[in-house]
């Protein structure tokens, strides 16, 4: 998934079991859809635990998180709760998507799960930023997404600068 | 969308959609109205995310907790935060809107589960709100309400003023 390319409507159930679609939950905001390995890896609790942080900044900025992996939904709620997470997990635990996204990291035969994989979206799913996240620095830093989340709502408000909107 | 507008009436006020409503006991609470249209139709109509208005769901139980009319705080007020903050926390199964009278102050909120969903009833009883206001559960008829309406989160600001979660500009 490169930028420019535009993600399928995915439709899964969110931790708490309720069907949902992505282009419902990505509404009218730039969006973090952020695939994740599993509750049971070190890299992805680290990493979340920056993504929990930031996500005081996003609950006041118009922007908005997903993130996706195979665990069942009842997996994803405790491991969610147990973060303070506040936004949508959704669960592919039948691992619909995880081919057509070609987003299977084949290295790991034993939870075949999602590549660790974050893309910045915008409100019509189409990729604005890509970070592969199979080794750990391959993922964005804290101050990469914001850039991105400042450009694409930039693009986004007409008012972003209301001395000239 | 079109606006949503609810109150909790004694009577009829004539132009609205009236479903009657009932204590935990079964006894008669009033009439819960509801209006479809941009202009405050009643002085007690308080706007709601339109989004929960469903003119096909099944009976519901409900949550509503209403703040006293002098003393209604800021949207922004951090214990309005807070609540909004839990609701995106504990991934309520429930719905969930605030109550509006204006764009800057809250009213209350409504919390809303399907009648035939016993972990949603069960829901309210920790509504968030309720630790705010005196809050009343009330049993709605079908065809009012029950659409499960959540908000994405992190982001919990309203747009525009609007009834969160409301989500669109």
């Amino acid at each position: 998934m490169q930028p420019l390319a535009t993600l399928p409507d995915l439709e899964l159930p969110d931790h708490l079991g309720h069907r949902r679609t992505l282009s419902e939950l990505v509404g009218g905001d730039p969006t973090l859809v952020h695939f994740f390995r599993g509750w049971w890896c070190p890299k992805e609790r680290q990493f979340f635990r920056r993504l929990v942080d930031l996500q005081d900044d996003a609950e006041v900025a118009y922007a908005r998180f997903v993130s996706i992996s195979v665990d069942p939904p009842e997996v994803q709620a405790a491991f969610r709760a147990g973060l303070d997470a506040r936004w949508t997990f959704l669960s592919d635990h039948g691992r619909r998507y995880v081919g057509a996204l070609d987003l299977q990291e084949k290295t790991d035969t034993v939870h075949d799960p999602y590549l660790p994989t974050c893309l910045v979206v915008s409100p019509d799913l189409v990729v604005h930023a890509s970070y592969n996240g199979y080794w750990y620095w391959g993922r964005p830093t804290m101050d990469e997404l914001r850039s991105d989340f400042r450009e694409l709502t930039r693009a986004l408000r007409p008012d972003w600068d209301p001395t000239t909107s | 969308m079109t606006p949503l507008w609810l109150a909790l009436l004694a009577e009829d006020p004539g132009d609205a959609q009236v479903t009657p409503a009932h204590d935990v006991e079964g006894r008669q609470a009033g009439l819960l109205c509801t209006w479809r249209q941009k202009d405050r139709p009643h002085d007690q109509a308080l706007q709601a995310d339109p989004r929960v208005h469903d003119s096909g769901g099944s009976a519901c139980v409900v949550s509503w907790a209403l703040a006293p009319a002098h003393a209604r705080p800021i949207a922004d007020d951090p214990a309005i935060v807070q609540a909004r903050r839990a609701v995106l926390r504990d991934g309520r199964p429930c719905a969930v809107t605030l109550l509006t009278d204006d764009p800057v102050f809250i009213a209350g909120a409504l919390s809303i589960a399907r009648a035939d969903n016993p972990a949603q009833v069960a829901a309210l009883a920790d509504d968030p709100f309720s630790r705010l206001w005196e809050a009343r559960l009330l049993s709605v008829g079908a065809g009012v309400l029950g659409r499960l309406v959540r908000p994405t989160g992190p982001s919990l600001e309203r747009y525009g003023g609007r009834p969160w979660p409301w989500d669109l500009f």
